[in-house]
């Protein structure tokens, strides 16, 4: 039987092992799937906010843990330190997706219509941040969505006609056109896109002839530019051999991970977030190291699993993110000593891996 | 590498008008924290309170000073304040 492991921040305990001591500094198994009799190998996907996180299995249910403080798990408790599947009237269908950056929550059904759930208050459900007294409510944000993607403050959506469009704040240029509505805006020459990503303040669009668009905050060169702070509507920051990549975002830096199992990754570095020795920021570079099956980004840590199934972590690891046993920054990936993993997942703090 | 993990407007702060006190998303899922008075003293920096990283916060001292003792005459336009009105 296949094990869920899990590592990081747990003030609310998010990480589902019925505890709320504050940290966990290596992987522990989490027991708790048991309970509510849930093999780890149905699992397929991770999503973390600050203090909650989800896993959605094969079959496409939601289970959820950690604070409920804003109505992040859709219950009455005020926080779950285990896994409970998230039950609502309006989750009906089976999830395909799930995003989440803060306590804002969405989720992507298989009829492409895509919800949210949480706090309203930068307007990032797409509708007025006045509307703020239903916000344990699950709500529709759009309809004929391919992909959602979650910024701590802003929401991208991909529709299923390769366009995107953008809502929240937009302080930092995050919806990539000037907009003072609250709802659900089309991003204006953007299209043929067939994927998005999104970090704290910024947002990248992946076209089908492989370019990649950036907006939003480029503070620590998240967007690959080397002068402005911001930009304010898409730009093409990198191109890309194929299509067949997977975009990544923490918040404060990006990156792509090729058909091959490389990770070409730029933006902040202070925590040695691209894998690399700290500095304040670096350009696309290809990072040498083991080709990778998959790449998770938490807040300022990374995850990966190797081509040999192998896990390993680097970046910022102040509560144990990266699952080393200390609290030391990785400088670069670093092997935990796991092997046989299949999924990875990170929130805001949080690290998950299911091992066969 | 900088001893502030970033610099942030006031203005990107959220405010909590019970506890008098400004806050903002820290990467480790804490909201870094600066309190009303804090500012009106001067001080700068926010902390977070389940880690060591810190922000510098970039605001104008002199309102804050004014909103101690004359909330009333308060410009209105100075976004995202939203001092409460103790009038």
């Amino acid at each position: 039987m296949a094990r869920r492991a899990a590592c990081g921040a747990n003030s609310s305990g998010q990480l589902g092992l019925r505890s709320l001591e504050g940290e966990f500094l290596e992987p522990t198994v989490v027991n708790c799937l048991r309970l509510v009799n849930l093999d780890p190998a149905e699992i397929v996907s991770f999503a973390g906010g600050a203090t909650h996180s989800f896993l959605l299995t094969s079959k496409g249910r939601v289970y959820g843990a950690g604070s409920n403080s804003k109505g992040q798990l859709l219950t009455l408790l005020t926080e779950n330190i285990e896994f409970r599947e998230i039950v609502s009237t309006q989750l009906v269908r089976r999830i395909t997706q799930l995003a989440t950056k803060w306590e804002t929550s969405y989720a992507l059904d298989d009829n492409g219509s895509c919800w949210s759930w949480g706090p309203n208050n930068y307007g990032h459900q797409g509708r007025p941040s006045s509307d703020a007294s239903k916000r344990y409510e699950v709500r529709i944000l759009s309809s004929r969505v391919k992909q959602v993607a979650a910024g701590l403050r802003h929401v991208t959506v991909l529709h299923e006609d390769g366009t995107v469009s953008t809502a929240g704040d937009n302080r930092k240029c995050q919806l990539g056109y000037q907009s003072a509505l609250q709802h659900l805006e089309r991003v204006p020459s953007l299209d043929g896109v067939v994927q998005i990503a999104c970090g704290q303040n910024h947002s990248l669009a992946l076209t089908n002839d492989g370019k990649i668009f950036g907006w939003g905050c480029n503070k620590f060169r998240q967007l690959a530019d080397n002068e402005a702070l911001t930009l304010n509507r898409p730009t093409l920051i990198y191109e890309s051999r194929s299509t067949d990549i997977k975009l990544l975002c923490g918040w404060t830096h990006s990156a792509i991970l090729d058909q091959c199992g490389k990770l070409t990754n730029w933006g902040r570095n202070s925590y040695c977030q691209l894998g690399i020795q700290a500095s304040p920021w670096e350009p696309p570079r290809t990072l040498d190291f083991k080709p990778f099956k998959d790449v998770a980004f938490g807040s300022e840590h990374c995850l990966g699993i190797t081509v040999d199934n192998e896990l390993v972590s680097w970046g910022w690891n102040e509560h144990g993110s990266c699952g080393n046993g200390d609290y030391d920054v990785g400088d670069k990936p670093t092997y935990l000593k796991i092997n046989n993993v299949s999924q990875i997942g990170a929130g805001t703090g949080q690290s998950f891996a299911v091992v066969a | 590498m900088s001893v502030y993990h970033d610099e942030i407007e006031i203005e990107d702060f959220e405010y909590d008008e019970e506890l008098e006190t400004y806050f903002y998303p820290c990467p480790c899922g804490d909201r870094f924290e600066i309190n009303k008075e804090q500012l009106a003293a001067g001080e700068e920096v926010a902390t977070c309170p389940s880690c060591s990283l810190i922000v510098k916060v970039i605001y104008d001292q002199d309102k804050f000073r004014l909103a101690e003792d004359e909330v009333e005459s308060l410009p209105s336009s100075i976004e995202g304040l939203k001092l409460k009105d103790t009038a």
